[in-house]
């Protein structure tokens, strides 16, 4: 009896309440999509400045992962050749000789290029070769000679091997051959 | 609110969820009367009351498409105005600054609506009740009492069951029947 006693006394007070007008803020609409909007800009400005700073940055990205991919592509010397041309080739052995592991070279070359020899016949024409090495003499290299026939970057793969044949280290060597160079 | 208002109500939650912007101010408008009375009652002081209007429709139809249900969206806006309420309560600043408040809050009455002496008179004496009850019991009441929210809405707003809101409510009646009438 007595709860339901406050439960009425409080909902006859709350009914009376309800009825009153209390009044609504003449500028809360324009107020709330004032501030709306204000937030829509801003997030826009926003979405805006971070397409900017993306395009930037992966602009930036790409020439950083260009150079990369160039620098550890490295050609020895960094060879801008001719096509229709012979070009000599120096391959360092360095420390490889010294440490008396390079007993053969193996050079392969991509398509479209070859080797050239005036002297050895039977290599010219030749994709790959395998070459000794002089452990007597003082080189620190060994030179070799090719042509292309075609333009475009071209690797030529070099492969160190030992007494037992089994590659120590290879390099590759990126010559970029162009028409009229 | 009548069945027809829920449905307007809804579907205007839908249009503004696919970004209408006319739907928008529909939903202030179906909306503003009852949460402007409640914001008044809950915080006795007719500036802030105003402030936490207008900052929780800012959050509410800012961040719509985040409501699942549209048919809850009148229980969700009243979450953010129960929210914002509290952490205004539970500002250390804001509680120095209470007792300076009261003596003023009649001098600040917003934006300039003017009642009835006897409306002003009743509806003076139930702030001034309501502002002797705990924040959070007088959420309860406001939401049961005064916006005649199920029992369910009332404990998901305050995110407590619903065995704990029927326990308190009792309670809560007992007290403001009391000093009401003191």
């Amino acid at each position: 009896m007595e709860t339901s006693n406050f439960e009425n006394k409080t909902q006859q007070i709350f009914a009376v309440a309800r009825a009153q007008d209390t009044g609504v803020s003449p500028f809360l609409e324009t107020r709330v999509l004032a501030h709306l909007r204000e937030k829509e800009a801003t997030r826009s400005r926003r979405t805006l400045a971070l397409w900017r700073g993306f395009s930037v940055c992966s602009g930036a990205l790409s020439l950083l992962l260009i150079s990369w991919i160039a620098v550890h592509r490295a050609p020895e010397g960094g060879l801008l050749a001719p096509v229709d041309r012979a070009v000599v080739v120096r391959v360092e052995l360095g420390d490889l000789k010294a440490l008396g592991r390079v007993a053969r070279i193996r050079i392969d070359l991509p398509s479209g290029v070859s080797f050239y020899s005036q002297n050895h016949q039977q290599l010219s024409g030749a994709s790959s070769v395998l070459l000794a090495v002089d452990t007597n003499k003082n080189s620190t290299y060994i030179p070799f000679a090719v042509l292309a026939k075609q333009a475009g970057s071209k690797p030529i793969l070099v492969r160190f091997l030992d007494e037992q044949s089994t590659v120590v280290a290879e390099r590759i060597l990126d010559i970029r051959f162009k028409e009229g160079a | 609110m009548s069945s027809k208002d829920v449905l307007d109500l809804e579907s205007q939650v839908r249009r503004a969820q696919k970004g209408d912007p006319q739907a928008l101010s529909q939903l202030l408008r179906l909306t503003q009367v009852r949460m402007s009375r409640f914001c008044l009652y809950l915080c006795h002081d007719p500036q802030l009351a105003q402030d936490i209007a207008q900052d929780s429709y800012v959050r509410a139809l800012g961040d719509l498409r985040k409501l699942k249900d549209p048919t809850k969206f009148v229980s969700w806006l009243f979450k953010i105005a129960k929210n914002l309420f509290l952490d205004h309560v539970k500002s250390p600043r804001n509680a120095r600054n209470e007792a300076l408040e009261d003596s003023q809050s009649e001098a600040r009455k917003g934006d300039g609506f003017q009642q009835s002496s006897s409306d002003a008179e009743f509806s003076l004496h139930l702030k001034d009740t309501l502002k002797r009850l705990e924040p959070e019991d007088r959420l309860l009441l406001l939401l049961i009492d005064l916006e005649e929210r199920t029992y369910f809405e009332a404990a998901e707003i305050l995110g407590i069951s619903e065995a704990n809101v029927r326990f308190r409510l009792h309670h809560i009646r007992k007290e403001f029947i009391n000093k009401y009438e003191d």
